[in-house]
């Protein structure tokens, strides 16, 4: 029979890291999360050294990470917006991990789809920004609202994609 | 030279060019997909350094082959005095963390980062710099971390990109002496510094958030350095967005004033 591969370190830290309830099982039972893990005996040493503020600490330092670039891609949806906090984001990165270079775009989008699942409010046109710049879509209409003379007017906004990663916005109609 | 990292909210304050950003360095993520004619333009104006973050030198087994074709072009577009990475893992057993995370300074984790660092030396024709990173967790190894990467600049027939940040918060959070840990670096190693300055969070712990004005215990250590070891550039790395043209100039300016 096949032996299974034993998993290095940077598995096994990756593992660690981009889980919460995979960190919470290793840090309970260590020696238990190793062996089911199949860790090789250098990561096995190397794992059991660290202390579980320091995984903790690591761990807390990629989220917050993913947090500032998703606060700096939707600030329409955090600006003045309660529930739009570090509180659900947390929740939400125990279940997502994104990938790949416009891994920061994918998180906004998918942290804006779990924001609508619980009910919290977020900004539509950010979430069209998202879909364009990411080539989920090519264009988008959306009816928004502008503020003209003091009194909020109906208008159409057209949002279309332009290339990786970019996309522009005309207001088409002021009804 | 000092100079600065190019980011979006200050590419108006670079293309219109002022005499204390004397270099400049490109992260190749924010040209992949467009721009390449900017980078042009910026190399004609200034020495350019281009500063990998992603190729996950520590990860045993190929390099992304995406990301290194995508680095190389950005290097064809600006033709860098040299490029840099990190000494650590990004992405390992199909997870991509994004972030720079650490290894054990063991003999098969030189083996491996040497290794993929020469490979990118080769593929990307450039003199390669290798980044000593900042981590909560400090796992233990065969040696002290400075002792690992002078062998692994070494082994690999690299230099140092030293971030004299990260050496200051690791110091800190893990309780180590960072003159002491220099000694122990040649000189001749060090080309290039990074510098930026440092969080402190509410339990004691210090983390490199790119996004502080430098300190002056930092900036202590940052003289210390310069004078000691005498790198050919010193790059200051601010990320946030937030940040004012006018707050980098007085940020260059006490950089100059520490050469």
């Amino acid at each position: 029979m096949r032996q299974p591969e034993l998993a290095t370190e940077q598995v096994l830290l990756a593992r660690l890291l981009s889980d919460g309830g995979r960190l919470g099982s290793f840090i309970s039972d260590r020696a238990g999360w190793l062996d089911d893990n199949a860790a090789d005996p250098a990561a096995r040493s190397a794992l059991l050294a660290i202390p579980a503020e320091d995984l903790l600490a690591q761990r807390g330092t990629l989220v917050a990470k993913r947090w500032r670039a998703v606060l700096e891609l939707l600030p329409e949806s955090s600006f003045g917006n309660p529930g739009f906090c570090r509180a659900i984001f947390e929740d939400y990165a125990d279940r997502y991990w994104p990938e790949g270079h416009m891994r920061h775009e994918r998180d906004a989008l998918a942290f804006l789809q779990f924001c609508q699942s619980k009910g919290i409010a977020v900004s539509r046109v950010e979430i069209a920004r998202l879909e364009l710049r990411l080539g989920l879509r090519r264009f988008h209409i959306l009816p928004v609202r502008l503020s003209r003379r003091g009194r909020l007017r109906p208008a159409l906004l057209l949002m279309h994609r332009t290339g990786p990663r970019s996309c522009r916005e005309h207001l088409i109609a002021s009804l | 030279m000092i100079g600065i990292g190019w980011r979006r909210n200050l590419a108006g304050m670079i293309s219109i060019g002022d005499d204390r950003i004397q270099c400049l360095e490109i992260v190749p993520d924010h040209f992949l997909d467009s721009g390449r004619q900017q980078l042009a333009e910026l190399s004609g104006r200034y020495p350019v350094f281009v500063h990998g973050l992603s190729c996950s030198l520590g990860t045993p087994g190929p390099m992304d082959e995406e990301y290194l074709r995508g680095f190389k072009q950005v290097c064809d577009a600006c033709q860098p005095h040299w490029i840099s990475e990190h000494v650590a893992f990004t992405r390992a057993g199909g997870i991509d963390l994004g972030h720079l995370n650490p290894l054990s300074p063991t003999r098969a984790n030189l083996q491996t980062i040497a290794s993929n660092a020469q490979e990118l030396q080769e593929r990307l024709e450039r003199p390669l710099l290798l980044e000593n990173i900042t981590s909560s967790i400090r796992l233990q190894g065969d040696m002290p971390e400075n002792e690992f990467l002078v062998e692994l600049c070494r082994r690999a027939d690299c230099r140092l990109l030293l971030d004299v940040t990260n050496l200051f918060i690791n110091a800190r959070n893990h309780g180590f002496d960072p003159q002491r840990w220099l000694e122990l670096v040649p000189a001749e190693l060090v080309v290039q510094l990074h510098v930026v300055g440092y969080q402190l969070d509410g339990n004691g712990r210090y983390h490199d958030s790119h996004d502080q004005p430098l300190q002056a215990d930092l900036l202590e250590l940052i003289g210390l350095v310069m004078e000691s070891h005498q790198p050919e550039a010193v790059i200051l790395e601010r990320d946030d967005s937030q940040a004012r043209p006018a707050e980098i100039i007085a940020e260059l300016e006490a950089l100059h004033a520490a050469a």
